[in-house]
């Protein structure tokens, strides 16, 4: 199976503080990882500079997406070539509706890989099989960008933009942060539905309680800025039990 | 003190007095409402009359499709073969008199649109009629250097209504030109007049007074767009003397390099129950200037007034300047008013979010922008004049 992303001894500072120190991550084509770890460990940071934000700067060490460093690369560049960030908090953009919204953004793609625009039967056809995947309700999808869409309705909305660009290897961080049971249920869904032998995910999580929807392949905590434990689906339930205490002790020992 | 140049034997108008305008003379920056405005520019300009129509369609100019009834008024004077108005028409009267002023003059410019206009523009709707089609009044310039004084009068008749959009230009080519504009406006018992201006004079200067009556019941809207000019400098004054009136100011300004735009608007309550709405957007560009002054007054007796006047301003690049003065003088004890300004820029979390969705960093621009403006545009109902003001301003 062929490598999507490899992470090497990636440090990276914002604003002058060093955030992650040394991390290394590779991840097949096929594959859900979970990367889970206490508050300011670095998991909201990861994937900012894996989605290319700008303060985001990369001191050392570098990331290979389909064997490409793209770390000089835009944020839209990086979407362009089958990325695709889940925000934790999704941006509201009033005025702007979220079709044409997704319309420019398939078309601006399109562009830039030299294709030829969707045609709007063809837009269409692909907004309203995709929408049914999460459910996202006909009028949302016609109002301004998450403008006073609720929690679960924000989450819903990145996962119907995830399913329109079908990304290679998408990231999704704390989409399960302010869902209700029945919204975590569809969005997992949503994912699971989109997951192929030829895509990748990487999903961030404080809890396990995703990882029982979503299953990932691969658990890796991260604490301090690396990762310092890697393991199956069972390292999740250990996290689950027992917090994340005893990393931090076995860290220092 | 100082005055503007003009090439007097150019300028051909009876009983002009030249003795009037040589004594009035600029406003100084001590003078609280023109301390932001820098006339270098415009005194350097030796200004001609230049009266003529040149024009022979209307194809070659910058316009939105136009419906209803239109008036072009080039370079000052009435062009009857471009504009397009029934001799006659139900509940409207249109006419053009010898100037009569009824604005009061108290700056420069009233005093030069005072001597220097021929003919003013005068509509009245007749008493309950609602015109159903607009009245676009085309003001161009089509001659550089040229010195344009022009004059409009409404006189909305009680329980009429009318929508009237103007468009101030100039021509392609044409560049430091001045049209010095005087709008008064009576608006009747239960009358509704919605005014939309659009102004784009590109290389070219404008001044623009309003001054606005509402009696009782009455309901007035204006929605101002002001894309460009080396200098343009908007007065609006309105005069609340009647109650249940509604009241609303909206604008977008979107001054680029070297422009400037200066909005000081006045809403003077001088009748309880009230409601006034002021909203002014100014998106200002590289080495664009851009200023909103507005004050509302609520006199001693004008209870229950609601007023709100808001003034939001995003700064595109770091040479971007914009100065925002809301101003409440409250004389009354029983009123709900707010008034609120920010000065910022682009939120770089909402454009992280649409870039990381694949739009290029001009295309997330042009979204934020529009999610800036969208309340104020909305304000212009006609969907072509929308189309054409955000090619307007998204592309430059």
């Amino acid at each position: 199976m062929d490598t999507v992303l490899k992470i090497e001894n990636l440090h990276c500072q914002v604003q002058g503080q060093q955030i992650l120190k040394g991390l290394n991550l590779e991840i097949k084509r096929g594959e859900v990882h979970a990367i889970m770890g206490p508050n300011g460990s670095g998991k909201s940071t990861l994937s900012s500079v894996l989605a290319g934000k700008e303060d985001y700067e990369i001191t050392a060490g570098q990331i290979l997406y389909q064997n490409e460093d793209i770390g000089e690369l835009s944020p839209e560049e990086r979407s362009w070539k089958g990325m695709f960030l889940a925000f934790q908090y999704p941006v509201e953009i009033p005025g702007v509706s979220n079709i044409n919204f997704l319309r420019t953004a398939l078309n601006e793609r399109n562009k830039a890989l030299g294709r030829d625009q969707i045609s709007a039967k063809d837009f269409l056809r692909l907004v309203s099989e995709k929408s049914s995947l999460v459910g996202l309700d006909n009028k949302l999808k016609n109002r301004s960008v998450n403008e006073g869409f609720s929690g679960g309705e924000k989450k819903r909305n990145e996962i119907f933009q995830m399913a329109m660009l079908e990304p290679t290897l998408s990231i999704l961080d704390e989409t399960d942060s302010g869902l209700d049971i029945d919204a975590l249920k569809i969005v997992s869904n949503g994912v699971n539905t989109l997951k192929s032998e030829d895509n990748a995910t990487i999903v961030i999580t404080h809890y396990q309680r995703l990882l029982d929807y979503i299953v990932p392949d691969f658990v890796h905590v991260l604490y301090d800025g690396k990762i310092v434990k890697s393991g199956d689906k069972s390292l999740a339930l250990d996290l689950e039990e027992r917090g994340y205490d005893w990393l931090k002790l076995e860290k220092a020992l | 003190m100082s005055t503007l140049n003009f090439n007097k034997d150019s300028f051909s108008i009876d009983n002009l007095s030249w003795a009037s305008v040589d004594a009035a003379k600029l406003p100084k920056k001590s003078e609280e409402n023109w301390r932001y405005l820098k006339w270098g520019k415009l005194k350097k300009i030796n200004f001609h009359g230049d009266f003529k129509n040149y024009l022979s369609n209307l194809d070659d100019l910058d316009l939105p499709q136009l419906d209803g009834y239109t008036i072009v008024i080039e370079n000052g004077v009435f062009n009857d073969k471009l504009s397009h108005i029934p001799t006659h028409l139900d509940g409207l009267e249109f006419s053009f008199t010898k100037n009569n002023s009824l604005v009061k003059e108290d700056s420069y410019f009233d005093v030069l649109n005072t001597c220097f206009v021929n003919k003013s523009v005068n509509i009245r709707t007749v008493a309950n009629a609602i015109i159903k089609e607009p009245i676009n009044i085309v003001n161009v310039i089509t001659s550089s250097e040229g010195f344009v004084n022009t004059n409009t009068h409404l006189y909305l008749s009680t329980n009429s209504s009318l929508t009237l959009n103007e468009f101030y230009l100039a021509s392609d080519k044409t560049i430091n030109g001045l049209t010095n504009h005087q709008c008064s406006i009576s608006i009747e018992k239960e009358a509704k007049l919605v005014l939309n201006r659009y102004q784009y004079p590109n290389h070219n200067f404008q001044i623009c007074k309003d001054v606005i009556l509402q009696e009782e019941d009455s309901y007035y809207t204006s929605n101002n767009f002001s894309s460009s000019g080396i200098l343009v400098r908007n007065d609006v004054r309105v005069k609340v003397s009647g109650e249940n009136c509604h009241t609303e100011l909206n604008g977008i300004f979107t001054p680029s390099s070297n422009e400037f735009i200066d909005n000081h608007t006045l809403i003077d309550h001088a009748a309880p129950n009230c409601k006034s709405f002021e909203n002014y957007k100014g998106l200002i560009k590289s080495n664009g200037i851009g200023v909103f002054n507005g004050k509302v007054i609520v006199e001693k007796d004008a209870q229950r007034i609601e007023a709100f006047q808001q003034n939001n301003n995003i700064l595109i690049h770091d040479d971007s300047t914009v100065y925002s003065k809301p101003e409440l003088e409250i004389y009354a004890d029983d009123v709900k008013c707010s008034h609120g300004s920010t000065t910022g820029q682009f939120d770089d979390e909402a454009l992280f979010y649409l870039r990381s969705r694949g739009l290029s960093q001009d295309a997330a621009m042009e979204y934020l922008t529009l999610g800036f403006v969208h309340e104020i545009l909305d304000c212009f109902k006609n969907s072509n004049h929308r189309e054409f003001i955000l090619k307007k301003f998204l592309l430059n």
